[in-house]
């Protein structure tokens, strides 16, 4: 616990320093181990514009365990399911405790901007998505519009 | 099958049960009693092969914690002294990742080492990149603290990061379980391995002792001769030079089961193949259905259609008027009358033949399938039969236990002279383990065959001989009246018991021959 408070605390610090343009993030009330994230939906994506917001909650044994992450904004996309759970393996496939909550952010922002269809939690999304594309794009930005404002 | 075949596979080992489990019961014993000339097998041609087949040695061997690590650190230092590496954390991760496989480690090695230890996570056999001691501080990339550089560590990489942080990702990944012993550096994307030196300089005592339990797990997992023994809580493992060994293993915890199979729900399923065995559970999970439907719309008194339960292992079954039924006693495999069981149908004990013309009398109509299906029926019932006497084997032992505490209140004897009940016990066991599985040996033999005659009439004496000895044992002693009755059922016990032996060896003998032997007792 000791260990992930202090580098949380850091973090925490560190992004109310310099904030990055994308994102924003911060500490549910008093818990270091709860966080309140949004991610702007990246440029030339369906998603452009829209304000995602995701909580991540961290375990005491951060940054040795990836946090688990989930989108409160609803979002039409082939890796996240309705109910905005991700697939815990995008995070904890390639984890090391050097990364940060920042770049778990920056990997959300790439999975904005690089759907992919192969290891889908929303399987007709996914076909959409290789069958359709106009269709899944203009699915996505409506949902954008409506849900992501 | 030949017969050679057959032989060359079965060799049963009669030093590997008593020396092993220690708690067989009886196989060292003398039979020169005379009572069992009634039973006389005229047995002496299976002795002689049984004989033979003693002397051959042991292909099996029960391995403990010490000996796994005893013999993996020996091919460690194998591989050391023929490429001469130093270090021995090294040529773990090589032997790791060749699945200890010495000969083709080496045969790697020399054609490429280079390759080999980046492949295996350990490039050029360094295992850590010495301290900078120019350095005055250090920045922790995990924990973002300062140190000395005398608090850090990096492995070959150098990616370098403080003790606490190292402490903190490998005791994670011990807690983790197994899959620790491929634990590589915290870098992201760093495939060099943590070694097991790395191991004991960064982790607390008491979880590099978990982590060294992981790696005798990985070894035995790697290791192609050697399993863990099915038994649940058991530790051991065992070790099997001969890939198609047949014949069971017995663990030195008392488990027996076939090494390659190694299910601790089937166990030693002598006489079958293992294939056969697969065969058979794949055809009971295809017709589970079937058989359910079956077996809902006849776990019921035959004659009242009240539930029966089944106790015990005896066959002969009573509706229980006190439980409401109508007290028909019947025969638990074939739902006839118990009454039928005579001498006429060839012995009280006499149930083990599939009756088609009966079968066909019953449903005139009844298609093939469904022939099919109920002659199926006919051997899974009586697989089941027994295998379900088997499950309660703990419970039988616990009674056993019970009775012999009873007779020694009752009738004042030694208790040696009790012994005879745990043996009954084991034997009954043994018996119907075999008998389960005869039914599915019998299933796949050539309905019209010579084989199966011969089969049948080894299983029906063995049957039959088992049930006695089940009736005979679960005598209540109340029907006990004095010292002199008591002696004379625990003569009766003691007798059956050594004759089902004989029965069941006979009929081990007889399948194992291949079934095209001339009888080995005259017919
Ligand atoms: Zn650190
Ligand atoms: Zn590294
Ligand atoms: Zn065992
Ligand atoms: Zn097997
Ligand atoms: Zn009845
Ligand atoms: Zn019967």
């Amino acid at each position: 616990m000791a260990t992930s408070n202090k580098r949380l605390q850091k973090e925490i610090t560190d992004i109310l320093k310099t904030p990055p343009t994308w994102c924003t993030a911060q500490v549910v009330g008093d818990n270091l181990h709860k966080w309140k994230a949004t991610v702007i939906g990246p440029e030339n994506s369906p998603y452009e514009k829209g304000n995602f917001e995701i909580e991540l909650d961290i375990p005491v044994d951060y940054p040795f365990k990836p946090p688990a992450l989930k989108f409160t904004t609803k979002i039409y996309h082939p890796n996240i399911k309705s109910d905005g759970t991700v697939c815990s393996e995008l995070l904890s496939q390639n984890w090391s405790p050097q990364l940060k909550i920042f770049d778990v952010l920056t990997t959300i922002r790439l999975l904005l901007q690089e759907p992919n269809p192969e290891s889908p939690l929303e399987v007709e999304i996914a076909q959409q998505f290789k069958n359709d594309r106009n269709a899944f794009n203009k699915a996505a930005k409506e949902y954008c519009k409506k849900y992501a404002k | 099958m030949s017969d050679d075949e057959m032989y060359d596979d079965y060799d049963v080992d009669e030093e590997d049960s008593t020396e092993v489990s220690g708690n067989e019961s009886g196989d060292d014993m003398d039979y020169e009693d005379t009572s069992t000339q009634d039973f006389d097998l005229d047995d002496n041609n299976s002795s002689q092969r049984t004989k033979s087949s003693l002397t051959r040695t042991k292909s099996y061997e029960v391995l403990d914690k010490a000996d796994l690590q005893s013999e993996s650190h020996k091919l460690v230092k194998e591989v050391m002294d023929v490429l001469s590496i130093p270090h021995e954390s090294a040529v773990v991760e090589l032997l790791k990742f060749m699945k200890w496989n010495k000969e083709k480690l080496i045969e790697r090695y020399m054609d490429n080492s280079d390759k080999l230890c980046i492949d295996a996570g350990i490039p050029n056999l360094v295992l850590d990149k010495p301290i900078d001691k120019s350095i005055k501080n250090f920045s922790c990339l995990i924990c973002l603290e300062d140190f000395s550089p005398q608090e850090t560590y990096a492995l070959s990489c150098d990616h370098r990061y403080c003790l606490p942080c190292w402490k903190g990702y490998l005791e994670i990944k011990i807690g983790d379980g197994p899959e620790c012993v491929y634990s590589s550096c915290p870098a992201p994307k760093c495939k060099i391995r943590v070694h097991q030196a790395a191991f004991k300089r960064l982790v607390s005592e008491q979880s590099f002792e978990k982590y060294m339990n992981f790696c005798i797990k990985e070894y035995v997992h790697g290791n192609q001769k050697i399993k863990w023994c099915p038994a649940p809580g058991c530790n051991f493992s065992i070790r099997c030079d001969r890939k198609d060994r047949r014949e069971a293993v017995t663990c030195k915890c008392g488990f027996q089961y076939c090494f390659q199979c190694s299910d601790s729900e089937i166990g030693d399923h002598m006489p079958c193949p293992c294939a056969q065995i697969e065969k058979w559970l794949q055809k009971a999970s295809d017709e589970s259905e079937n058989v359910t439907w079956m077996l809902a719309n006849t776990k019921k008194c035959p004659e009242c259609r009240s539930p029966i339960e089944k106790n015990g292992g005896c066959m002969h079954m009573t509706c229980r008027k006190n439980a409401g039924g109508c007290g028909f006693e019947f025969c638990w495999l074939c739902r006839g009358p118990w009454s039928e069981h005579g001498s006429a149908t060839g012995g009280y004990y006499n149930c083990n033949k599939y009756d088609k013309s009966k079968a066909k009398e019953d449903d005139d109509k009844a298609q093939d399938a469904k022939t099919e299906l109920e002659e199926y029926m006919f051997y899974y019932h009586r697989y089941e039969s027994h295998k379900n006497a088997m499950k309660i084997a703990s419970e039988q032992r616990r009674n056993a236990y019970l009775k012999e505490h009873q007779i020694l209140n009752k009738f004042d004897v030694r208790s040696a002279d009790t012994k005879f009940l745990m043996e009954a016990t084991e034997q009954l066991l043994k018996n119907r383990k075999v008998l389960q599985f005869s039914y599915v040996y019998g299933y796949y033999l050539d309905k019209k065959s010579q084989e199966k005659n011969l089969f049948e009439y080894l299983q029906e004496d063995l049957e039959k001989h088992t049930n006695f000895l089940s009736t005979l044992y679960e005598l209540s002693l109340d029907k006990l009246e004095d010292y002199q009755a008591f002696i004379k059922w625990k003569e009766s016990v003691t007798n059956y018991t050594r004759i089902t032996k004989k029965f069941l060896d006979n009929f081990v003998e007889g399948v194992s021959g291949g079934l095209t032997n001339q009888h080995p007792h005259n017919l």
